[in-house]
Order: structure tokens, then sequence, then C-alpha cells
């Protein structure tokens, strides 16, 4: 069982990583990211190691999107629209 | 498109050597393999005789590898250092300084949402803290509730969060960490001629507890460097487009 849903998490981390790349608007790229940081930190706490699954939900799904909100608050208008 | 060609060719070859390599690993898990031999029936036998600490995780990481522990210290505060120079210096023009970029997002239900949540979070944060020694946890996991709850303050309430750490604040606290960490290396030195071996601490208790009580030492000094550090990159990149920083 719990193979099972960790092969269906590492599909959903692959997709989401995709989908980060390949988004066009960057607050979208990094809202992906942050579910890329979730699923994987329960890829981590399905796999049995909870310490690296605390550090990955606490630093890359919440405060690493935070400060990639804020660099995005940053950048100026025709940075955002020539990033792709 | 030729740097395009060029990548895609250097990606495809360092994939396909991880490819090739892969199999050659050995299994997760495998007890077999010379990891699990020689260096982990160690620290699974003697953990808990040795310093009285359950998490196995908390004992390789701060007392058995305590060296890569105190390097991973002192490269966080560099990096919220090199935030410092590299951001702190440099604002953006932006055409119009709109006056709501100097207000908080604020709403009544942010406020009251954010006045509930931020004392649990922090007392979680000790929580995982003083308790990393019998559960997930420790000085990272910590450390980055404490900076998110001050960082939930700076969001909701904008420039006037009303009490927290400034930058300043925060660039002493990342640096203190550090200094907390070599500071218990630095005691035990002095002591036992043994730099960061906690059993060496001049307190009277046990050989065990001793290196108990060295852990958490430790893992205060990570605390504060890492939500000193995160602060302070936060700090960097929210500073208002204009405004005279520090």
């Amino acid at each position: 069982m719990t193979e099972h849903l960790s092969l269906i998490f590492l599909v959903f981390l692959i997709f989401t990583a995709i989908a980060a790349l390949e988004a066009t608007d960057l607050l979208m790229a990094v809202i992906l990211f942050g579910a890329f940081s979730f699923f994987s930190a329960t890829f981590y706490a399905l796999i049995g190691a909870l310490d690296v699954a605390f550090t990955e939900i606490a630093l890359g799904a919440v405060v690493a999107t935070v400060f990639f909100v804020s660099a995005i608050r940053r950048s100026s208008k025709e940075a955002r629209r020539g990033s792709r | 498109m030729n740097t395009r060609f060029l990548s895609l060719l250097a990606v495809l070859f360092m994939g396909s050597m991880l490819f090739y390599t892969a199999p050659s690993l050995p299994p997760v898990g495998d007890p077999e393999s010379p990891a699990s031999l020689h260096v982990s029936p160690y620290y699974i036998e003697n953990s808990l005789s040795d310093m009285e600490t359950p998490n196995l995780v908390t004992t390789v990481v701060t007392d058995y590898r305590g060296y890569d522990t105190m390097g991973e210290t002192v490269v966080i505060m560099t990096a919220g250092l090199a935030c410092l120079l590299i951001l702190g210096f440099w604002t953006p023009k932006r055409r119009s300084a709109k006056k709501t970029h100097y207000q908080s997002f604020g709403s009544p239900i942010l406020d009251t949402a954010a006045r509930l949540l931020v004392p649990y979070i922090l007392l979680f944060a000790l929580y995982v803290l003083f308790h990393g020694h019998h559960s997930p946890g420790g000085g990272f996991q910590g450390g980055t509730l404490l900076a998110a709850g001050v960082i939930l303050v700076r969001l909701v309430r904008g420039r006037d969060p009303g009490w927290g750490v400034d930058r300043d604040q925060a660039t002493t606290l990342a640096c203190l960490g550090a200094l907390i960490y070599y500071g218990v290396g630095f005691v035990t030195m002095f002591f036992g001629n043994s730099f960061l071996n906690y059993s060496k601490l001049p307190i009277p208790v046990g050989e065990a507890a001793r290196r108990s009580l060295g852990i958490l030492g430790v893992e205060i000094g990570v605390t504060v460097a890492v939500a000193g550090t995160l602060i302070l990159i936060f700090d960097c990149l929210h500073a208002a487009p204009g405004e005279e920083t520090a």
C-alpha cells in the first residue's frame, strides 16, 4: 500500500516539476514549486525520513515560497514579462 | 541555438551516466550494503547508552557528525550575510511607489488570524527544538518555524509589525548562533582538550547526560542561526524600494 502511495507521489513530483518549469507566469511557477516541495515532503514521510520531511515542509514549502514571492514583488514588470 | 544544443548534449551525457551507474548502487535499506554493515550498527547500538537520546537522527547530526553541522551552520550564516551584502545596498526603481507599498496587506480577518496563530507557531517551534531529542525535529526545523512566525507577522502587519526582530538584530542573531555552536566546541576544548566532545562539558552530571546537554546547546545555536538568517533574507528581499537601508 505504502509502495503504491509513494509511487503516486513520485509521479506527482515529476508532473509538478515539469509544470513549474513550463509555467509562463512567475507566481504560478512559485506556487507549483511549493506543491513540488509538498509532494516531496510527503514522499519523505512515507519512506520514513520524518526529519527530512519536516525540514522540507517548513523550509521548502513555506519559507522558500514566501522568499520567491518577495523576490517577484521586487522584480520589474519588464523582467516578469520577459521571463519566457 | 548552439548553446542550447551543447547544454542538451551535456544533460543527456550526465543523465545517461547517472542511469548507467545507478543500478550498481545497493538497494535502499539493504542490510548488506557497506554503510549498513559498519557504521549504522554502531549508531543504533550505542546512541541511547552514549547520550540518552532516542532520536538517532539528532545524535548523528549533532554529535557523531558534529563537524558537518557546524559547517552547515556557518554556511547558513554566510548565505544570510551574502544576501545582506547583495540586496541590502540595491533598491530597484519603481515608477509609481504607491502608498500601499508601505502599508500592510492588513485586513481585520488577517490580523485576527495572525494574532491567534503566531503564539502557537512560536511555541511549537520551541517544542520542536527542545523535544528534538525524542521526536523528529531539532535545530533546523525549530529555527525555520521561529522565522516563519516572525515573517507571518511581517506579512500581515507590513512596515510596522509592532514587535519582532529588525534587520540588525537578525544579523546579530545569525552570527550569534554560529558563535554558540563554536562556543560549545571551545568550552569542551578548554576543559577536555577535545573539540565538540560534549562529554567534557563542565556540568556535574553523568557522561551521557552531559552529551545530551551538549546536543541541546548546539541545537539552540543552530536554531538561533537559522531563525536569524531566514528573517535577515526576508528583510533584504522585502525592503521597500527607495527605503533607506541600514
